[in-house]
């Protein structure tokens, strides 16, 4: 495939691999600074509204009322491990297993939305900043290696991030929940209110908290969006931008400039390397559809691929200087992977409610913050790290009475009405980081495109098996004190598998040596100063968080650094 | 070509479009008061079967019933676009036994049964004490395979019976219809209201 290479005469300040929410963010932030920045994008083009094709749709209106048909069956049964990504109405944004395979050596769940804008259109939502405690983690108890930056090196980032996309929350001035810049929280149902104050009643060690989301709440401008509507149909895309995505936020932002140069249909598969500089000149694509082969040069790459993609690329950049992919001099480029493990908590019913409903579809509710390992009051026996909790209360519908034998009249009448009131919670455990859950690439399984395909040996081990207990039986426990009746725990099984949180992570990792870590401080590769990688991959450790914020407060941060080296001209790669 | 032929076919060109009249001269079993469908994955008699079942499981009155909105045909394309092999094949014996059942005790088919008589066998397999409800919960978790005789004859009309039902208020409770205009339908809320009387919203949410 390298007779038809062609080699671009234009050359960017920038390049972004990937448009999902790290790569809107990098974009954005170069674009903003004046840099005529190159957005490849491997997937196709998706316009934010004009192609949210489910967005409008009620139950009646899907073939089948939304089952899932046998053919999206056959060709996402990877993707459909979830569960909930190959609903019809949301489906297109998960990608063919089968067009886009890869190999498991132990089970893992890689949930893929190929097209522009990535994952951050289905994304969960959930931004909760990283604390001081968990950018220490690893250095106090050992595991992994040491993060090259504390919480006070990202805060005034995550301020920045949190201003601009909108999160609605409260601040709770917790240790391990650092304040942010949140609006109006969404309110409490009933059920929830009875919830939060029960908890405080009862336990000294943990709170109720809102759930903090990248919703618009309250009066601030947001350009191109508008407030949350409580449609809840969030992961079909929002017409109304109510919440973050780049469709809806950085890329507009990025476009306005007029630097923005956005390519989809592009597969970045190597960055190249020029060994006299000992910086990067540019990456290879192969065009999705056509096959072509192109070299786009620029001055500063960033990497944004996504934890397992970035990688894979880096592992694929192979040259004299760096015959184990580029910046690999550690060896732990692919290895450390991380996701959060969950599939486990409680559920209840709560009585004395009956009266009482709500209006809207809020498309978040509880958040239980970690309670485990703060301090030496807090140390369980069993493992290190925490877990946080996410959860909510609501009436159950017409379902409710499948499992029953009656008929006629009064059950047709008595379905129509709001039922019992339940309430439920699910926790989000933090997994080490093992040097041994890797990913490596199969150079004899080729996939559409004559690129490696990536196999994956991953998984949980005893420190996450311990905390799933406790998670169990804390949220027993919880549901129990709070009077709620019918509580029973769960631990589903087939959802203790990494990569169903899809927060995919460690694969680069940043650190202070570059004999034991990818990135530096400043999320660029040790050896290989003009490459940034500000995905999931550059993460040191995973905390129990959802880490999207984290991902976007690194990335601007990292494009700050970037931008003032290019003005110094640090980048002589040309 | 024979009648099924005929009627599939013409289900095909004309979907469910069918008018009553043509219906009603070919499907000379069928009553006045069933909606005009044709049956696909269910035969003729299933198709009169489930109609007449679902009319009784969600009967039309002030307010709309199955049929209103046409949970037969619902069914029908739901065993055969989205079912799994196991549970057609299931569903299938359970017609058959539920047929057989029908013929012993009155004498006569299924597809000519009256609503009357459907109540009659429904009564009798769903009117049943709480203590009892919950055997029979137990016994339809039963491997199929390993039973026989009357317990495998039972299994399977239970079978029949709580799926048609599942699938009767599946259809019904999320039709357009009962999404719409029944339940309380707010498809763009604009706001929330955290805590408010029932009363206030009536009937519940329709998603």
């Amino acid at each position: 495939m390298n007779e038809t290479r062609i080699l671009t005469n234009e050359i960017y300040d920038a390049i972004v691999i990937g448009s999902g929410i790290s790569g809107g963010w990098a974009t954005k932030e170069l674009c903003e600074a004046g840099l005529k920045t190159l957005v490849l994008e491997r997937g196709r083009m998706i316009k934010h509204i004009d192609d949210y094709p489910t967005m409008h749709m009620d139950p009646w209106d899907f073939d089948n009322r939304g089952e899932k048909s046998k053919r999206i069956l056959e060709r996402k049964s990877k993707q459909n491990r979830t569960g909930y990504t190959t609903h019809p109405a949301s489906q297109h944004f998960f990608v063919d297993d089968i067009d886009h395979p890869y190999n498991e050596i132990k089970r893992f769940d890689w949930m893929r939305g190929y097209h522009v804008g990535g994952r951050s259109i289905t994304w969960g939502r959930h931004c909760y900043r990283w604390s001081a405690m968990d950018f220490e983690a690893n250095k106090k108890d050992g595991h992994g290696v040491d993060w090259p930056i504390r919480y006070t090196d990202i805060s005034p980032w995550y301020d920045k991030i949190e201003e601009y996309i909108g999160i609605q929350g409260e601040n709770m001035d917790l240790p391990q929940l650092p304040n942010g810049k949140y609006t109006t929280p969404f309110e409490f149902n009933c059920v929830e209110e009875h919830l939060r104050e029960q908890i405080a009643e009862k336990f000294d060690d943990r709170i109720i908290a809102h759930a903090r989301t990248a919703h618009i709440t309250g009066d601030k401008v947001h350009e191109g969006r508008s407030k949350c509507q409580y449609r809840n149909r969030c992961i079909r895309g929002c017409p109304f931008g109510g919440y973050f995505s780049s469709l809806s936020s950085t890329l507009p932002a990025a476009e306005k400039t007029g630097n923005m140069v956005l390519r989809p249909n592009s597969i970045v598969h190597e960055i190249v390397y020029d060994a006299s500089t000992k910086l990067a000149t540019g990456v290879q694509v192969i065009d999705a559809n056509t096959k072509e082969e192109t070299i786009y040069s620029a001055k500063v790459i960033f990497g944004c691929a996504s934890a397992i993609a970035t990688a894979s690329i880096l592992m694929q950049s192979k040259s004299k200087r760096f015959p184990n992919g580029l910046g690999n001099d550690s060896g732990e480029l692919g290895h450390n992977i991380m996701d959060h493990h969950l599939g486990v908590g409680a559920k209840g019913t709560a009585e004395g409610f009956d009266g009482k409903y709500f209006k809207g579809r809020k498309p978040a509710g509880i958040y239980i913050p970690r309670f485990r390992n703060i301090d030496s009051k807090t140390e369980h026996k069993d493992f290190i790290r925490g877990y946080g909790y996410q959860g909510g209360a609501s009436r159950s519908n017409w379902s409710r009475g499948v499992a029953e034998l009656s008929y006629g009249k009064e059950l047709k009448e008595a379905l129509l009405k709001p039922g019992t009131w339940s309430i439920g919670m699910g926790g989000f455990g933090e997994c080490l980081p093992y040097h041994e859950n890797k990913m490596t690439l199969d150079y004899n399984k080729l996939d559409a495109w004559g690129l490696p395909t990536v196999t994956f040996d991953v998984e949980f081990k005893e420190n996450e098996k311990k905390m799933r207990k406790d998670m169990q039986e804390q949220a027993v426990a919880m549901l129990k004190a709070a009077g709620y009746k019918n509580v029973s725990g769960f631990d589903n099984k087939s959802s203790f598998f990494p990569g169903l949180g899809i927060h995919e992570m460690g694969t680069a990792r940043m650190g202070r040596d570059p004999k034991t870590s990818v990135l530096n401080k400043h999320n660029q590769i040790h050896a290989v100063k003009n490459v940034y990688i500000t995905d999931g991959a550059c993460m040191t450790s995973a905390a129990c968080q959802n880490p999207s914020l984290t991902y976007m407060a690194l990335t601007a941060r990292a494009v700050e650094h970037a931008v003032k080296q290019l003005k110094e001209n640090k980048f002589k790669n040309a | 070509m024979d009648r099924r032929k005929v009627l599939k076919n013409m289900s095909l060109s004309l979907g469910f479009a069918v008018s009553a009249p043509t219906m009603l001269s070919i499907l000379n079993s069928c009553t006045s008061n069933v909606a005009t469908w044709i049956p696909s994955f269910f035969t003729e008699t299933e198709g009169h079967m489930i109609t007449q079942l679902s009319d009784i499981i969600i009967p039309k009155t002030a307010i709309a019933g199955a049929l209103d909105v046409h949970v037969p045909a619902f069914m029908d394309k739901m065993f055969n676009e989205i079912a799994s092999e196991s549970q057609k094949e299931t569903m299938k014996e359970g017609a058959t036994a539920f047929a057989n059942t029908f013929k012993n005790v009155f004498g006569k088919d299924a597809s000519a049964g009256s609503k009357k008589e459907f109540e009659t066998v429904l009564a009798t397999y769903f009117d049943v004490p709480t203590d009892q409800q919950k055997q029979i919960s137990e016994m339809m978790n039963q491997n199929k395979s390993k039973l026989t005789g009357k317990k495998l004859n039972t299994f399977l009309i239970y079978k029949f019976l709580t799926e048609t039902r599942r699938y009767t208020l599946y259809g019904y409770y999320t039709s357009e219809l009962v999404g719409e205009t029944i339940l309380s339908y707010d498809p763009i809320p604009g706001h929330y209201e955290a805590c408010i009387p029932v009363e206030d919203i009536g009937n519940a949410w329709s998603f």
